[in-house]
């Protein structure tokens, strides 16, 4: 089955099991089961001319066509009544035979008493096999026995069909052209006709060679069998061990039998061979419970039950590469890893604690020894910033009858540092006295603004709801921004922390004397924006900016966020006009004011925070080539 | 300082200390900080929309509107446009915290993401894309004198060179710049040492530029820690010392 060279005498195949002679029919009953039962099946499968009607088996042509126009038999013999009774089941190669009889006598008048016993021995022998037969019926081989012993009984009367049956038995079973041509006119006997005539009567061995079906059976009746022409379901029976390899017609060698792939996949791998053996009859164990107890060489229920084997259903052999082997070995690998525990990873937070807190105890301390003992305490800076200048000119500039918008967007943890670097632009603003109105895009912005203008307001004596007003939260984002650029009056409803009275009165913040004459955003004297974020810098820059004609639009950043504001400064059509960012750039712009303020009052801790975080930087650094060259020197 | 301003200044004092305990890892006074911190953020953000934008904007409208004219009021149509349509996009909002009833506030989300897209895009277009990049393409005539900083002759050129080198090169390291894998050929072996060729050179060069950037926003980002730092230390000692004067 599998192609693989086995030894001459061996029964199974050396690697797949597949057995490689047939099955010794003349054994005992058990062993001829399996094929008799295939036989059997394959019978009752066939369907009949009169069962099946438009169903015909092989040669259906032939036989159709005979059983509408059944051949009359014009001798009486008895194996042509005895093939009469079985008309409707006969296969083929017999019809031939009973047409053969029917005109055999136009042929010759010569009986053939052997030669017609054989054939109605065969009719009645291989008629039995495709009627439905009880389980207790005598195996075919057994009925062709009985039937040829019958038809010679029959032979030996008075009268009996071998009169009217004068040929060998090879000549009924000539193909059916021939038998056709044998139909012809008496006078034009066939060619093959004239040469039988002319010869002896052939022997066995003369006759045409077919395997025969029972293997090991040595009686020439048997072996006559496969001359007879056996069906399709006959001749499927492997030929005997003892017969020479099979050729294929054309005399080439026939490739040593093989089973399909998916039939090699599904075949159980050693499923019972190794748990089930047939062991010599002294090593069979003897039943001891049960109603075969005392017998031996009972099957074993146990081995089959309990033992593990593999399933024949789902026992399939796939076809893998190695690639794929691979691949299934690696997701294997990695299922496999999942499931493990990664290793707890040792913590290294004692030294980086270490590190961490002798940084900020070097910060701290740097920040408040300024603070608590004024000292150290840095210069001022000397120089200003270019663009300080340009802001200062702007602010001067304004009219003073316009008002100034300052937006303060920015989050409450950015007070500390906007607040003391526009405390300088807004000390310069309400030092000219120019009316200011707050606003915020953000929820906190509000009650920032009211803190950031607070000690300005005192300083300068500015009234709330008269020189300053509060416009509080405007909404929406961007498109609020633009909104309000449109037209401001609808963008903000209602202001913010309006004096009381205003409120009790119904007056709205755009009528307060600050806003009384602002219809458009071009009407405020100047847009401040103090941010700490660049992205709230820009939407005032994209939204605002158009709708402000030639009006200043100014940022206050954090140092942080100055690198990406600054080319709006800097364009040749620039969209802020005044940048200020930075503490320096603060305390520059109260040296300018002449007041200080909340810019120099943290001036030292700032300088002093610096410098600190410039000697840690710096100790990182030399820290870090430290284990770079240690590395590449380990001695 | 009065009374109400030293309890203010010594709580304030106190979540500070508490909000720097991180220092030394998570822990409850940092977390009791954090938790106070934004539930009084969430508090006033929403008490600043209801005073500041839903009642102005939505409720004082209609009452205004109802006591005026009556139910009549509601159907002006300045009024159904300027306030009834914002306040249903409002409610079919609103029916987003519900999952069964929130497919109901798509055409609010639609609308708010649309119009704010359009607007943002429209901005950045003419506000930014448009004017900067013609702005990296200055003139590199000595005469020209900038206008707000007052740069001229070599000082000028010098930086428009910059900004010209800083502007191409930092394009070409984002998006012409070539995959890592890929090594380019390189210009000349000069000794044993290989040239690089220009796609490297310019890489590195924007990648030069981009580090420059990001360094001076990091060191204005410290730098303003460290103001914040050094108020934050002031307030806790003004505080401290407004205490003992107040006791003393």
């Amino acid at each position: 089955m599998c192609g693989t060279p086995n030894h001459g005498d061996a029964e199974e195949c050396t690697n797949c099991g597949a057995r490689l002679k047939p099955l010794d029919v003349s054994g005992s009953s058990e062993d001829s089961e399996e094929w008799l039962d295939r036989i059997r099946d394959e019978a009752e499968e066939t369907p009949t001319a009169g069962q099946s009607g438009s169903a015909e088996p092989d040669g259906g042509d032939d036989f159709g066509s005979d059983f509408d126009e059944p051949a009359a038999p014009e001798a009486g013999s008895a194996g042509a009544s005895q093939t009469e009774s079985s008309e409707g089941d006969v296969p083929e190669w017999l019809q031939r035979i009973r047409e053969k009889e029917a005109e055999e006598p136009s042929v010759s008048d010569e009986p053939a008493p052997e030669d017609a016993l054989r054939a109605a021995a065969v009719a009645q022998a291989v008629d039995e096999p495709m009627e439905p037969q009880a389980s207790d019926e005598p195996p075919p081989e057994d009925a062709l026995r009985a039937a040829v012993s019958e038809a010679e009984e029959e032979s030996k009367q008075p009268g009996d069909l071998a009169a009217s049956l004068d040929k060998p038995a090879e000549d009924e079973f000539i193909p059916a052209q021939e038998s056709e041509s044998a139909s012809e006119p008496e006078e034009e006997s066939p060619e093959w006709l004239e040469v039988m005539e002319n010869e002896e009567p052939e022997s066995e061995g003369d006759l045409p060679h077919v395997p025969a079906l029972i293997g090991g059976a040595e009686d020439s009746g048997d072996e006559e069998l496969g001359d007879l022409g056996l069906p399709d379901w006959l001749g499927e029976v492997e030929p005997l061990e003892d017969e020479p390899e099979a050729k294929a017609p054309d005399g080439t060698d026939l490739a040593p039998a093989t089973l399909p792939n998916w039939l090699e996949a599904m075949r159980p791998v050693d499923t019972f061979r190794s748990v089930v053996e047939i062991e010599p009859e002294d090593d069979q164990a003897v039943e001891s419970v049960g109603p075969l107890a005392g017998l031996s060489g009972v099957l074993l229920a146990e081995p089959v039950v309990a033992m593990p084997r593999t399933s024949s259903v789902g026992s399939m052999q796939l076809d893998v590469s190695e690639r794929q082997y691979a691949q299934a070995e690696l997701l294997h690998k990695l299922v496999d890893e999942e499931e493990q525990e990664s290793p707890a990873v040792p913590k290294r937070g004692t030294r980086l604690a270490v590190f961490r807190w002798a940084i900020a105890a070097v910060v701290l301390i740097a920040v408040s020894l300024p603070v608590i003992t004024g000292s150290p305490s840095f210069a001022l800076p000397s120089l200003e910033p270019r663009e300080l200048g340009a802001l200062y000119s702007l602010v001067e500039r304004i009219p003073a009858e316009q008002p100034v918008l300052v937006v303060f967007d920015y989050e409450p943890g950015y007070a500390g540092e906007l607040e003391a670097v526009s405390g300088a632009f807004l000390d310069q603003i309400m030092g000219r006295g120019l009316l200011m109105a707050s606003m915020s895009t953000r929820p906190t912005g509000p009650a920032l603004a009211l803190h950031a203008v607070e000690p300005f307001v005192d300083d300068h004596g500015y009234e709330n709801g008269q020189d300053i007003v509060h416009l509080g939260y405007l909404s929406g984002g961007p498109t609020a921004v633009q909104l309000f650029a449109i037209n401001p009056r609808e963008a903000v409803l209602e202001g913010f922390a309006l004096p009381e009275e205003m409120q009790e009165s119904g007056i709205s913040v755009w009528e307060t004397p600050v806003l009384n004459d602002v219809e458009v955003l071009s009407d405020f004297g100047m847009v401040a924006v103090i941010t700490a974020d660049s992205e709230s810098a820009r939407v005032w820059a994209e939204q605002a900016r158009p709708n402000m004609d030639d009006k200043p639009l100014v940022v206050v950043l954090s140092a942080g966020a100055e690198p990406l504001i600054r080319p709006y400064f800097e364009s040749d059509d620039p969209k802020v006009g005044g940048i200020l960012a930075g503490l320096p750039a603060a305390v520059a712009y109260e040296l300018r004011n002449g007041r200080a303020g909340l810019a120099q009052e943290r001036w030292d801790a700032f300088g002093t925070a610096m410098l600190a975080a410039e000697l840690v930087l710096l100790a990182g650094a030399g820290y870090g080539i430290l284990i770079w060259w240690r590395g590449r020197n380990p001695a | 300082m009065d009374t109400a301003d030293l309890i203010a200044s010594f709580v304030a004092s106190v979540l500070t200390i508490m909000v720097l305990s991180y220092l030394i890892g998570d822990n409850p006074l940092f977390k009791i900080a954090m938790h106070l911190l934004i539930g009084v953020a969430a508090g006033y953000v929403g008490a600043v929309a209801v005073h500041n934008v839903l009642i102005p904007g939505l409720i004082e409208p209609i009452l205004d509107a109802i006591s005026d004219t009556g139910f009549a009021g509601l159907l002006d149509p300045e009024l159904i446009v300027s306030v009834i349509v914002p306040l249903v996009l409002v409610i079919l909002l609103f029916l987003k915290v519900a999952p069964a009833t929130a497919r109901y506030g798509t055409v609010s989300m639609v609308l708010l993401v649309g119009v704010s897209a359009a607007v943002i895009v429209g901005g950045a277009i003419t506000g930014t894309l448009v004017p900067l990049t013609l702005d990296s393409m200055d003139s590199l005539n000595p005469s020209v004198v900038n206008q707000l900083t007052g740069e001229s002759g070599i000082e000028r050129m010098l930086n428009v060179i910059i900004v010209l080198v800083g502007t191409l090169t930092t394009l070409f390291y984002f998006r012409f710049t070539v995959r890592k894998t890929d090594v380019e050929t390189p210009f000349a072996i000069v000794g044993g040492v290989k040239v690089p060729g220009p796609l490297t050179v310019f890489k590195g060069v924007g990648k030069g530029f981009i580090a420059v950037t990001f360094g001076v926003m990091y060191a204005g980002a410290v730098a303003a820690t460290l103001i914040v730092l050094a108020e934050r230390v002031q307030f806790i000692w003004d505080t401290l010392t407004g205490m003992i004067d107040s006791i003393g």
